[in-house]
């Protein structure tokens, strides 16, 4: 039977581009209310996990489900509470208004907080009229940021999702998911390479290396079992070798 | 790396203020180091054992909320909340429901001494004005009342 609290989990999930195994035997489980961290050296596999999750990639073998339900063909009502936010934010038609875009993606879903996008925007100097090609890398990462919030989603999947945020808006994104992560015990897997980010705000962290799970628990058990003096990067480096 | 700005070293370097000195009357600040090789919640926990032992925070001072140090310390909120649990488990702190967290009043343990010290005032002086009435020296009194405490320290 379905553990009800569990919100992501993988089973066995393996997957090939080709000849190449970018997942190997990957077993992950995570509960409401966790904000995992998800790291490992460029072309570990985090993409492809997280791509694999959302059902944006057809798996060789295993199960990969959000909410009890299969990734390859997740039902609408799921969807509506998911908040995904890709790691380069192209595709969008680049002609349009921030205010037109955010309007064509709040009809897909069945509510939207627009009093908190609007907030966003100002809090973020983000100008509703200007196109969205038109936007610099951070001010666009910014409205996809806005974009995957506006429905309030129940689970967020944020793939690198600071890379090109300045520091205030990093900030104030922080202190948005943990006001979610409290008052609605909001469910967050990001990935990132950046240690500084992740030993703040994820409790949980799962490591990939050489596209298979390494570590997966808590961040602080992980920490003890190392020499004080060693901060979450050298434990990485360390856990690399 | 690429984000930590001076303003952000800032933002983390303030540190939340929980509570006064009472002897210097300094403000006291939570500090929290993300990076450090020790885990948060062992920076939290061991942070709120020094401040009570340190009598910089007494029984009923207000711990700042979990949401307050999360944002603060840009830090996952479960973890403040198992620092908090790990010191309510210990008796240092205690939950009121709907108030928050409150250092514990477990009180005489928490008290100084001189404030202890005025609680036993009342029995020597009726004790010493009876010894008065008894004509009996100072010394054979403290000698006594020294055998006293040794025995009851034996029990």
């Amino acid at each position: 039977m379905e553990n009800s609290d569990v919100v992501i989990r993988l089973e066995k999930v393996s997957k090939s581009y080709g000849d190449k195994q970018v997942l190997k035997n990957i077993d992950l489980t995570i509960k409401k209310g966790t904000i995992m961290g998800l790291v490992g050296k460029n072309g570990a596999g985090k993409t492809t996990m997280i791509k694999s999750l959302l059902g944006l990639l057809k798996l060789d073998s295993g199960k990969a489900s959000l909410f009890g339900e299969d990734s390859w063909d997740l039902p609408g009502e799921v969807k509506q509470k998911l908040g995904y936010v890709p790691q380069t934010v192209n595709g969008f038609d680049g002609w349009m208004t921030v205010d037109a875009l955010l309007e064509y993606t709040s009809v897909f879903y069945d509510k939207w907080n627009k009093n908190k996008v609007d907030k966003l925007l100002k809090d973020w100097n983000i100008d509703p009229k200007a196109r969205f090609r038109s936007l610099s890398e951070g001010e666009k990462q910014k409205v996809a940021i806005i974009m995957a919030m506006g429905h309030e989603p129940e689970l967020y999947i944020f793939d690198e999702p600071v890379a090109s945020l300045d520091p205030v808006a990093r900030r104030s994104f922080i202190k948005e998911l943990i006001d979610l992560n409290i008052d609605s015990g909001t469910t967050m897997l990001f990935s990132t390479h950046i240690t500084s980010d992740l030993e703040r705000i994820a409790a949980d962290v799962a490591l990939l290396k050489d596209n298979e799970i390494k570590y997966v628990g808590e961040l602080s058990a992980l920490k003890e079992k190392y020499d004080q003096n060693m901060n979450l990067e050298d434990i990485f480096i360390e856990l690399n070798k | 790396m690429y984000y930590i700005t001076d303003t952000l070293m800032q933002f983390a370097a303030g540190g939340i203020k929980i509570g006064k000195s009472m002897s210097d009357n300094k403000e006291i600040y939570f500090q929290i180091q993300p990076s450090s090789g020790v885990p948060i919640y062992k920076q939290i926990v061991d942070q709120v054992e020094r401040l009570v032992a340190g009598g910089y925070l007494s029984p009923g001072d207000e711990l700042p909320s979990v949401r307050k140090v999360a944002v603060h310390f840009e830090v996952n909120p479960m973890t403040v909340s198992k620092a908090y649990s790990m010191l309510e488990a210990s008796n240092i702190v205690e939950r009121r429901r709907g108030m928050g967290m409150f250092i514990a009043s477990n009180s005489d343990n928490a008290k100084s001494v001189k404030q202890r010290i005025e609680l036993i005032r009342p029995s020597l002086e009726e004790a010493a004005s009876q010894a008065k009435q008894l004509g009996l020296p100072n010394e054979k009194v403290l000698e006594l009342f020294k055998k006293i405490l040794e025995d009851n320290d034996g029990k």
